[in-house]
């Protein structure tokens, strides 16, 4: 194992989008990532919490950042919203020793302390960041040829970019390069820095509705085969409403980057809860062109020796992206 | 005479969207121009206008980041044209006008609904008639300003209702500028208006702000507005729980506005369970009308997957819920990073 983490899931990723927790496991496995899942950890607020009970997200995110640190280890999560509301009560605990000593007599009880040295990674940053040691270009075998993908950030990947640490917020590509890493086209669209409403679904639908719509329509008018994000709040608003804002014939499957990465490391479909998508995703696999397939034949070389050369030149280091 | 090396001067490509009312379409103009390291969007524009094309029409005023005369739409975010350096953006530069404003002429918008959308704020302070007999009674410290000034720097440029998403598609939505103005009075300890305001607000659209944080990362001054909305939030759901008569929140009526419903319903949910329960939640929320979503429940049901909606409850659960009940249920604590304000002075 060269990398370690205490895994914080949070709460879709272990209910209604447990195809990514799926995935995660699967796809680290592989990469040699070990995974220290936080099973005490409790919901990060998602923003309700900081709006109904400010003071209860603040010690929960702190019982969260304390415990990880007592087992001495940085967290990561899969989830866009935990990566921002944890990164935000670590960034506010770390700048106000009052609010820590505040947050330290409230867990006190636990026998929690929080010392303020927790880091809050998403495992996009850990695959892209870590990627040459992690062998990622070498392990993503069965690249995706033909396969077009749509990327979709999600907000809290981005924004605030004070928050978040990324230099990238106005002008990102990562996610446009781990699509072609892991060999697929990128359908480049101009909602892909856009809200696809999750938060407010269940009480501003209409909003929401015209939000998923609008991305939607943008993916498929590029051409997409599909949606790719690295959010499961993002996957659970366009997998299960999308029916309800665009007709069946324009609908797209979203799948989670760790989908996508698991898919070109020749993984199964049900390893990656692929078949546990509303919008049918298991399909997917068989856009790839043949042609390219590793296991059918032999891998096309110049093709693999195109997408590291270009990787190259856009290449960014791990400090610059977790800065 | 000491040697200067010579730097090469970019020539960067510029494409302008443009709009006469006299024509019925918007084009967009391309063209090169040549910059220095420190040229900004304003002095390109400028150079074009007085040496290319007069008839290009933009409005500036002050050149300093002050007056928020030249916000525009560059490369789809919202910048002050007057702030930022042309090669900070690139070598390729969309220069369109402000999004969900109407256009005047090219890169001229009207602000006027803008303005509009803050009357319905009450935007000026309401203090009480004895502070304005008395001098003193109507000064405020140093740490009270600290909870305001932020928002008080907002200077109307409209970067972030041109960047927000949920204005895109909810005209009724009065955006951020106005949220964060709001707050600038709601939390000045000398106003009297503020059950009015918080009514004002919730009809304006308040819980229907999606958390998106454009209108954060936008801000040329700063002023953090999603983070004053959510503040806001959670003074409405103090006033509700608190001294404000209930007939007096939520739009003139007693019923509740569905996100405060959310947000009060996924805070216990979480105290219960460690987790939010994602079956429990469009009931806390929508109550009976929940049962709307019964297709998304039976495709659920045909995915196998209807399991998913029993979320699992974390280990150690019951801590939660001791640290809830430790918990004020409006105990605001400190959440600007960098303008840190003791939780005692936080808003009454």
């Amino acid at each position: 194992m060269i990398l370690s983490y205490r895994y914080y899931p949070g709460c879709t990723a272990k209910g209604l989008a447990k195809q990514v927790d799926l995935a995660m496991y699967a796809v680290c496995a592989r990469l040699g990532i070990d995974l220290n899942e936080m099973e005490a950890a409790a919901c990060c607020g998602a923003g309700n919490i900081q709006e109904s009970s400010p003071e209860l997200a603040m010690r929960l995110n702190a019982r969260t950042l304390a415990e990880a640190g007592s087992a001495g280890g940085d967290i990561v999560t899969l989830c866009n919203t935990c990566l921002l509301y944890l990164r935000r009560a670590n960034a506010e605990l770390q700048a106000e020793p009052s609010l820590l000593a505040h947050a330290n007599d409230a867990l006190a009880p636990f026998g929690l302390r929080y010392d303020g040295t927790t880091d809050v990674k998403h495992i996009f940053w850990v695959l892209i960041g870590h990627r040459a040691e992690l062998q990622l270009e070498e392990r993503t075998v069965q690249k995706l040829t033909g396969l077009r993908l749509a990327p979709f950030y999600g907000c809290h990947i981005l924004r605030p970019s004070n928050i978040i640490g990324k230099d990238e917020a106005e002008d990102p590509d990562s996610l446009e390069r781990l699509i072609r890493i892991c060999g697929a086209d990128v359908a480049v669209h101009d909602r892909h820095l856009k809200c696809c409403g999750f938060h407010t679904i269940l009480t501003d639908s209409s909003t929401s509705l015209s939000m998923i719509e609008a991305l939607v329509q943008s993916a498929k008018g590029a051409g997409a085969d599909a949606i790719v994000t690295p959010c499961p709040l993002c996957l659970t608003a366009l997998d299960l409403y999308q029916s309800r804002a665009v007709s069946k014939s324009e609908q797209l499957p979203v799948i989670h980057i760790l989908q996508m990465v698991g898919l070109s490391m020749m993984l199964q479909n049900t390893e990656l809860g692929l078949d546990k998508h509303l919008i049918t995703a298991t399909e997917l696999r068989d856009n790839v062109r043949p042609a390219q397939r590793l296991f059918e034949g032999e891998s096309s070389e110049t093709q693999q020796a195109e997408v590291s050369a270009n990787f190259g030149k856009e290449d960014r280091s791990d400090e610059q992206i977790n800065a | 005479m000491e040697e200067r090396s010579v730097q090469v001067r970019p020539r960067v490509e510029f494409k302008i969207k443009r709009f006469d009312p006299a024509q019925t379409h918007p084009w967009t103009d391309e063209l090169g121009v040549t910059v220095g390291p420190a040229t900004t969007i304003l002095e390109a524009l400028t150079y074009i206008k007085e040496t290319i094309d007069p008839s290009l029409t933009f409005r500036a005023s002050c050149r300093s980041s002050i007056c928020g005369s030249c916000a525009l739409t560059v490369n789809g975010m919202n910048v002050m044209a007057c702030k930022t350096r042309v090669l900070d953006i690139g070598s390729k530069l969309a220069i369109e006008p402000l999004r969900q404003f109407p256009v005047i002429r090219d890169l001229v918008v009207d602000i006027e609904p803008f303005l509009a959308t803050l009357d319905t704020i009450y935007p000026q302070l309401e203090p009480s008639l004895s502070s304005l007999l008395d001098e003193t009674a109507a000064l405020i410290g140093p740490l009270e300003i600290s909870k305001i000034d932020k928002a008080a720097d907002c200077i109307l440029c409209g970067c972030c209702l041109s960047a927000c998403t949920v204005r895109e598609f909810s005209e009724h939505f009065i955006g951020p500028a106005a949220f964060a103005k709001a707050y600038r009075f709601i939390a000045d300890p000398r106003d009297t208006k503020k059950d009015q305001r918080i009514v004002a607000l919730q009809n304006g659209g308040l819980w229907d702000c999606n958390r998106c944080m454009s209108c954060t990362e936008v801000c040329p001054r700063d002023v953090a507005p999603e983070m004053k909305i959510e503040r806001l939030k959670a003074m409405a759901v103090n006033a509700r729980t608190s001294s404000v008569p209930r007939a007096r929140t939520g739009s003139g009526t007693t019923s509740k506005p569905a996100g405060m419903k959310k947000a009060e319903g996924f805070t216990d949910l979480v105290v219960r369970r460690g987790r939010v329960s994602e079956a429990r939640l469009p009931f806390a929320a929508m109550g009976v009308s929940a049962l709307g979503l019964y297709d998304i429940a039976i495709k659920l049901l045909i995915k196998r997957k209807l399991s998913a909606l029993r979320t699992q409850r974390s280990l150690k659960h019951k801590e939660v819920r001791a640290l809830a009940r430790a918990s004020s249920a409006y105990g605001q604590v400190s959440r600007d990073v960098g303008h840190p304000v003791k939780n005692e002075d936080l808003d009454q």
